[in-house]
């Protein structure tokens, strides 16, 4: 690789570093308007969880670079979903079971 | 076993410290993900199985919150500017920023423990759910960014090299990972 090249290379991973903290300070600026929004919106939690869900995939793909390209690495991010899903599964059937008791 | 048996098999693979540093970091990383999954979901739980939860904007002070998080934030920023210098001053310098921003965000966190537990009405460990879950898991990552300012002083008193750092930088993110969710569960989301 030449100077020139690992120069631009180097420029190149900067400028997508500023793009991921401005994008991560945005959403977060995104967090709390949603957050605080008239309390009669109905889609403020599901907003706050996708918006929740897009900082973390921005943190693990840029800052702890779990590439996508190891198997390994994908594999634990699919291990990582199968047991949130599960855990919202588990908190919503408590939800629902709660609502049906009172 | 015979020479020859000997010299048909392959060489084996030998990994260098650094590779095993980032591989045992990892293998830490899931299983203190466990434990703040463990805390999450109990958070969950005690929350939907509450008759009455308070509202997060009666008592915690969602500007320092804000500000808590832009620090972490920012320390991740800095964190990782340190892993990609190339002179050893600059990763040093980048370094002491982000230890900074961590011991900042400690002292954040002390002025809203303090304030909560000295305020009319007082938030404490033991003044039921609410405070217990609160408590146990901004403490659990207090705790974790305490540590990690810990690790940030001693790998720049070791000359911060590079491969070390790489390793930290790893547990620094890991701890703003996790802080994001409690910033949403805590603080902003709203009462049912």
């Amino acid at each position: 690789m030449t100077a020139a090249t690992s120069e631009r290379s180097r420029g190149a991973r900067s400028g997508a570093t500023v793009l991921t903290f401005v994008t991560l300070t945005a959403l977060t600026i995104a967090e709390v308007t949603v957050a605080g929004s008239a309390p009669a919106s109905p889609g403020r939690v599901t907003a706050l969880v996708g918006l929740l869900i897009v900082k973390v995939a921005l943190v693990l793909a840029f800052c702890l670079r779990a590439d996508f390209r190891r198997r390994s690495a994908a594999r634990l991010v699919l291990i990582a979903l199968i047991l949130a899903a599960g855990a919202a599964a588990v908190l919503m059937l408590e939800a629902a079971f709660q609502a049906r008791v009172r | 076993m015979t020479p020859t048996a000997t010299a048909a098999l392959p060489a084996p693979t030998v990994h260098g410290p650094h590779r095993v540093g980032v591989a045992g970091m990892w293998t830490f990383l899931a299983t203190d993900a466990m434990g703040f999954a463990g805390l999450f979901i109990a958070y969950g739980v005690l929350r939907v199985r509450a008759d009455a939860w308070p509202d997060p904007r009666a008592h915690l002070g969602l500007g320092l919150a804000v500000a808590m998080t832009f620090g972490l934030l920012a320390s991740a920023f800095t964190m990782t500017q340190a892993t990609r210098a190339t002179a050893a001053r600059t990763r040093l310098g980048w370094l002491a920023a982000t230890a900074a921003l961590g011991l900042a965000f400690l002292g954040a966190e002390i002025a809203e423990y303090r304030r909560l537990w000295t305020a009319a009405d007082p938030v404490r460990i033991g003044s039921g759910l609410y405070g217990g879950t609160f408590y146990a898991l901004t403490g659990y990552h207090g705790l974790h960014v305490a540590a990690g300012v810990v690790c940030l002083v001693a790998v720049a008193l070791r000359g911060a090299r590079p491969r070390t750092l790489e390793v930290v930088a790893l547990y620094w993110h890991f701890v703003d990972l996790a802080w994001m969710p409690i910033f949403t569960f805590l603080y902003l989301m709203p009462i049912r």
